[in-house]
């Protein structure tokens, strides 16, 4: 073999790596799908799943027109310096400068994404780097289902995935991002720069967005509008565990020249270990939740979930004991905030804001308490308490929160944020494609004129409804 | 500090550090990560016993006669609706020749099927039936089994 197709092969290992973790990761969207799709309402079933389709064109075709500019162009600002883009000085040297070329390399218009033989990874990076922008907005996309319209949601999921969660990204899953320059930041698997993003932000949407018809009592006191087919839930929840897989060793930094597996924060780790916590971590999280909920089925699933979101900043450092009890902590709390949440007015159909939005911030904060003292460049700070919490603060209330509750605010006054209480009742499914998601339900409407019976296009109240 | 590491340099170096390149949390303090794998037994037992635990509530039901009462008293007058049905049908051949239009569409909320409904609100026809099918099943398994 030589140098030349030795070099080559290394560079192909890399670009094969992310190539085949991002196409893994798109199991996390078929799950959304089929989760969200099962969590639904029956009369609701087809534009839930449509919903998630679209996530994929919204944040796909968005991130790369400027999602991907915003990750490379933002880590400096605003501590450390301005938004690098064509303004920038062409011969800027130092961090600025590294900063640069990166950016030249993330327009759309730039070679390095087109066809390309001289860079076989730039294009590998956008691929995997657009799958975590659709699962953040896949995150928001469950918490609205079936009063939301569809437009609104487009805003939103543009909004939330291919900006918010990015700058959140630049800053602090970045090596030149401040949180890690100036604090210390430590987030190996995005759990506030990603789930603690948006399950807030999906909190802030929530309180402009309202209820579902139904959903509480003339008292205030919440009912259960149960999913149509908990089954398929379910077999969701599983699809998102397999791509959290992928999206987690898509995490792992192995370039051409290295001698180890890096963090993106340049500290060694191993993919090994990887599988080792997550699987604790989901085992743990399906524990927890099921003792604390007393067994509830979408609460149970929904722990593996928030056991390893409640790890996920610190997976690469824990030790297995560790994991297992920060993902049984996590997961045994998040039914509780789920059912505060509920309690308090809001109506989080699939509980995004406890199993992201709560286990995010409950995993940037344990690295502050259990990863303490890890030493990750020179002139850079410890992993430490402080230094999780600013940028878990910034994640989730500036960048989350306020971003969410902000948009969300004025699409509700200028009248676009949901749909009328008419298509409500009767169903997504008809107000937006004139069909049902399941034609061989009982569907026969008796005419006016009595005896005889024809198959109709079908009133509301022949939808069957939970 | 849970970390084994002080310097960037011990970090990366781990292969040679004392650790001897393990890098998780309290490497350089073991007896932490054991009593957290003793919690985390401990965990696992308190779920297995929690598995034992019926969570679920049985739904109450009415122990009194009143529901009974009024499926009997509803069953037999959907009884008596039949009958009464069924003297007043049109002859047998417009019958035939109602089923036999291509067109034809059935509905569910048909007025003349509504008293099946109420037998099976009251389980009436349904042991009856159930005897009927399995003596006929058992007729014809005692016939496969003859033929063999």
């Amino acid at each position: 073999m030589t140098p030349e197709s030795q070099e080559f092969l290394a560079t192909f290992v890399s670009e094969s790596y992310y190539y085949w973790a991002s196409v893994f990761m798109i199991l996390i969207h078929v799950g959304f799908l089929a989760y969200e799709g099962g969590a639904s309402r029956a009369k609701n079933v087809l534009a839930t799943m449509v919903k998630n389709l679209l996530t994929l064109s919204i944040i796909g075709l968005t991130f790369f027109f400027f999602g991907w500019w915003v990750y490379n162009a933002f880590p400096l600002f605003p501590l450390q310096g301005g938004i690098v883009g064509p303004w920038t000085d062409p011969n800027a040297e130092g961090v600025v400068g590294e900063v640069l070329a990166l950016v030249q390399a993330s327009y759309p218009w730039s070679p390095a994404l087109g066809p390309n033989v001289a860079d076989n990874l730039t294009g590998v990076f956008w691929f995997a780097f657009s799958l975590f922008a659709m699962t953040t907005a896949s995150i928001l996309s469950g918490a609205v289902i079936e009063r939301i319209k569809v437009g609104a949601y487009a805003v939103l999921a543009v909004v939330l995935g291919s900006f918010t969660w990015v700058v959140a990204a630049a800053w602090g899953w970045n090596p030149y991002g401040w949180f890690l320059t100036q604090f210390g930041y430590h987030d190996f698997g995005c759990s506030a720069v990603l789930h603690g993003v948006a399950g807030f932000f999906a909190l802030g949407v929530l309180i402009n967005l309202g209820p579902r018809i139904g959903k509480f009592d003339g008292m205030g006191k919440p009912r259960a509008i149960l999913p149509h087919n908990l089954p398929l839930t379910m077999v969701g929840l599983m699809l998102i565990f397999v791509g959290f897989y992928a999206f987690l060793a898509a995490c792992v930094i192995f370039l051409p020249g290295q001698t180890g597996e890096i963090t993106i924060y340049g500290t060694p780790m191993t993919l090994a270990s990887i599988g080792v916590n997550t699987t604790l971590a989901l085992c743990s999280g399906i524990v927890g939740a099921y003792i604390s909920s007393k067994a509830d089925p979408f609460y149970t699933i929904s722990g593996g979930l928030a056991g390893i979101i409640s790890v996920g900043a610190g997976l690469d450092l824990y030790s297995p004991a560790i994991v297992i009890l920060i993902a049984f902590i996590g997961a045994y709390t998040m039914p509780f905030v789920g059912n505060a949440v509920e309690n308090a007015g809001i109506d989080d159909a699939v509980g995004a804001f406890a199993v992201h939005g709560y286990c995010g911030v409950i995993g940037a904060m344990a690295v502050g308490v259990m990863a303490t003292g890890y030493p990750q460049g020179d002139g850079i700070p410890l992993t430490g308490f402080i230094g999780q919490l600013v940028g878990t603060l910034v994640c989730t209330i500036l960048l989350g929160f306020i971003p969410g509750y902000g948009v969300s605010f004025v699409l509700k006054q200028l009248g676009m944020l949901r749909i009328s209480p008419e298509e409500e009742i009767a169903g997504l499914d008809l107000s937006e494609f004139s069909m049902v998601g399941y034609p061989e339900y009982p569907i026969l409407a008796e005419e006016t004129n009595g005896r005889k019976a024809t198959a109709v296009a079908v009133p509301e109240t022949s939808i069957p409804t939970m | 500090m849970s970390s084994p590491f002080s310097t960037i340099e011990e970090f990366n170096n781990v292969l040679e550090g004392p650790t001897e390149g393990a890098i998780y949390t309290f490497a350089g303090s073991p007896m932490i990560n054991n009593l957290a794998l003793l919690a985390s037994v401990g965990i696992f037992i308190w779920f297995i016993v929690k598995t034992y635990r019926s969570h679920a509530k049985p739904s109450s039901f009415d122990k009194s006669m009143n529901t009974l009462s009024s499926f009997i008293v509803i069953g037999l007058l959907s009884l008596v609706a039949v009958a009464h049905r069924q003297q007043g049908q049109p002859p047998a051949e417009q019958v035939v020749a109602e089923n036999s239009a291509p067109t034809r569409m059935v509905s569910h909320s048909d007025t003349r099927r509504l008293p099946l409904g109420f037998l099976g609100a009251m389980n009436l026809g349904l042991p009856t039936f159930g005897f009927l099918k399995n003596r006929h099943k058992s007729r014809a398994y005692r016939r496969y089994r003859a033929r063999r």
